[in-house]
């Protein structure tokens, strides 16, 4: 008997649960879209000095993405671009002698894989965006994980990037091209549906950045990526909301737009 | 796939759902099958095969060997079943015990690669059971294979129990297939759910991050140790009650009842009584296929060390299981022995000392006996340590659970005996489910899976 004719009844509670709880998940996935959208230059890499580093809260990775790609669209062009994963994230213009530092910008993702470089270099190329003396592009140990980081095309999650090739791709590629847009959609879902995520990415600039000096940011900083302080400091993680205010930068205040 | 991930809750559980009550009656069965298939599938195809196989055997045996004597259809229908179980899960244990060198290691590698199939202790158990029932003439051959299958398999309760016997089970998959209308009990199914699943990520899973900075081989002094014991107690209770309150709150979802698998353990007056109350479909299963088979309380010291021992290898394949399962048949013996003493205490007392003594076995889960002897002298050493790692907020915390533990009843807050209105209201059950998919990122796999 299809549902239809089923005639189930009408269960007002369970219909008022959905409804609260698919309001409250859909503010924070709108929320997040917004924040996306309207903050792709939240931080202004060409403010950043040498030895400066910015640090992304929570596991916004797709955040970095985007905007590492919206300072390749719409940022200053090049002489020296360094594409590449995490590896790569600690060479900055302070390594090249001058003038070759100030004409190098440090592309690298937090988590990329070569077909996914490759796709940033060949949309770059097409639409005149390369950098135009050198490119140094560098990938991390190949036998990791039987190498797979290094060619499966969904470490990124440069969702911008999932159908990059239809229009070229076969039936059974474009199978594969769509599963992996699920796939991505999915972990993006998982990535914004967290805490730590919405304390940074949402509230944080509502309530205005907390700069925090670079020496204080050296110091937690180790702390926070081997282990969150939430681990070690809860039961008063409350801690964790008053952290989710603070985005860490070390430097001056002009790397906030 | 587990519970407590973005996968299940927002489209795995909506997507077999809508199936389930779009498709006609007779097809709701294979929609149960094979929304379990996939369940269990996305941990791996290796499990999967291994599931299907010993699937087909229970069913083979069972329907087609029955002209068999009695004890021998026993026989054949469990030895593939218990064989698979010692391959995947003890062959390891066992060839460290014997001391097999490298050439007959060698020979098992394939078994050995493998990581434990996820709850193959669960089925394997539930399939026994069938088994022996089918031969004890207590219920009748299943010869609806999808039926038999979606048994075996049914997804809310495959990793982690609670262990089912067919007769419990066998006319409501009969009423799902035939019936127009089935009963879902959404309000019900949501509640368990979504309590679950803050139970889960709030009592197991975060106490579970704080106790990670204890290392036993650091020693801060006496309060730490025991701060981690106590707590460990309920990350371990929080962890597999969370999952059996969810499997239930599933099963109502798909209209079929499901039995209860805690009774508020830790509100024992004595180790009798927590059997009773902890993990009860095993406790009945051990008691029913195994206790009783050997005589039960005619020989009652030697049984339920027997009893105690086969429960602690049930948990896992390792000599601190079996220490835990020792250490629990002792503490079953030592009441049997002073119940009248035992009895006579104030019933605080005999809860308190009860979870004490309870709580004491818990680290065998995750240390070695050495391991646990040490935890033991720590505690019991009276040092205190000038720099501790629980402070007084992480006692508040464990005191806020302990109070909610020991004092809230869930007959009266989850099953309604006593009903208190507070949580039954939608927004509260939708706020705890979306506080707990926001902490997923803490989650970890339900502690039981990998037994």
């Amino acid at each position: 008997m299809p549902l239809s004719r089923q005639k189930l009844r009408v269960d007002h509670k369970a219909i008022r649960f959905m409804v609260v709880f698919l309001a409250l998940v859909g503010i924070v996935l709108a929320c997040h879209a917004y924040r996306s959208r309207s903050n792709l230059e939240f931080v202004a890499f060409e403010g950043l000095k040498p030895d400066e580093r910015v640090i992304y809260f929570g596991n916004a990775v797709s955040l970095q993405g985007s905007h590492k790609l919206h300072h390749l669209r719409h940022g200053k062009q090049y002489g020296i671009g360094v594409f590449g994963d995490h590896t790569v994230g600690q060479f900055s213009r302070g390594d090249l002698p001058e003038p070759y530092g100030k004409q190098m910008f440090n592309y690298f993702l937090q988590a990329a894989s070569l077909p996914e470089i490759a796709d940033v270099i060949r949309y770059a190329a097409e639409h005149e965006l390369l950098p135009k003396d050198v490119l140094i592009i560098q990938i991390e140990n190949p036998y990791v994980a039987g190498g797979q980081p290094l060619i499966a095309h969904d470490r990124s999650d440069l969702g911008q990037f999932a159908f990059f090739n239809w229009g070229d791709a076969s039936l059974s590629e474009k199978f594969l091209l769509a599963m992996r847009w699920c796939e991505r959609a999915v972990n993006r879902v998982k990535e914004v549906l967290s805490l730590q995520n919405i304390w940074s990415n949402i509230f944080a600039p509502i309530y205005g950045a907390v700069v925090v000096e670079p020496d204080t940011c050296k110091a937690t900083n180790p702390d926070r990526f081997a282990a969150p302080p939430w681990v070690t400091k809860l039961p008063s993680f409350i801690e964790m909301f008053v952290i989710g205010f603070q985005v860490r930068t070390p430097g001056d205040k002009k790397v906030f737009a | 796939m587990n519970f407590n991930t973005v996968e299940f809750l927002f489209f795995f559980l909506p997507a077999t759902l809508i199936a389930y009550f779009a498709v006609p009656p007779r097809w709701r069965i294979y929609v149960i099958l094979l929304a379990s298939l996939v369940f269990y599938g996305a941990s791996g195809l290796t499990p999967l095969f291994l599931l299907l196989l010993t699937i087909t055997w229970g069913y083979v045996v069972s329907n087609y060997a029955r002209a068999l004597p009695r004890r021998l259809l026993i026989a054949l229908s469990v030895c593939f079943p218990l064989l698979m179980l010692w391959l995947y899960k003890y062959l390891r244990f066992t060839i460290d015990l014997v001391g097999a060198g490298s050439t007959t290691t060698g020979l098992f590698e394939p078994f050995l690669v493998v990581v434990i199939p996820a709850g193959i202790s669960f089925y394997t158990f539930q399939m026994i059971s069938y088994c022996i029932d089918v031969a004890d003439g207590k219920i009748e051959t299943e010869r609806n294979p999808i039926k038999f299958a979606a048994f075996i398999s049914f997804f809310p309760q495959l990793i982690a129990g609670p262990i089912l016997r067919y007769d419990n089970i066998r006319d409501q998959l009969e009423r799902v297939m035939v019936e127009k209308k089935v009963s879902p009990r959404f309000t019900t199914g949501i509640k368990f759910l979504s309590f679950g699943l803050l139970a889960k990520v709030v009592g197991a899973d975060i106490v579970l991050f704080l106790l990670e900075s204890y290392r036993i081989e650091a020693p801060t002094g006496s309060a730490d140790a025991l701060y981690s014991i106590l707590a460990y107690s309920f990350v371990i209770y929080y962890d597999f009650w969370a999952y059996s309150i969810m499997a239930i709150g599933l099963a109502w979802m798909f209209g079929i009842e499901l039995p209860r698998n805690f009774l508020e353990p830790y509100i024992s007056f004595s180790p009798k009584e927590f059997w009773r109350r902890w993990h009860v479909t095993l406790s009945y299963w051990v008691r029913d296929y195994l206790y009783l088979r050997i005589g039960g309380n005619e020989r009652y010291v030697v049984n339920i060390m027997i009893a105690f021992l086969a429960t602690g290898l049930w948990h896992g394949a390792g000599l601190n299981f079996l220490a835990w399962g020792l250490y629990h048949a002792f503490l079953v013996i030592a009441y049997h022995l002073t119940q009248r003493v035992w009895d006579r205490l104030p019933k605080p007392v005999g809860i308190a000392l009860t979870f004490i003594l309870v709580s004491f076995g818990w680290p065998l889960f995750y240390l070695d006996f050495g391991g646990w002897v040490t935890l033991m002298q720590q505690v019991f050493s009276f040092q205190l340590a000038p720099e501790p790692i629980f402070r007084v907020r992480h006692w508040l915390f464990l005191a806020i659970i302990a109070a909610w533990t020991f004092f809230v009843r869930e007959r009266w807050w989850l099953f309604n005996e006593k009903p208190l209105p507070v949580f039954d209201w939608a927004p509260i059950q939708a706020t705890a489910m979306f506080i707990a998919v926001l902490l997923f990122s803490f989650s970890r796999d339900f502690i039981y899976f990998r037994f």
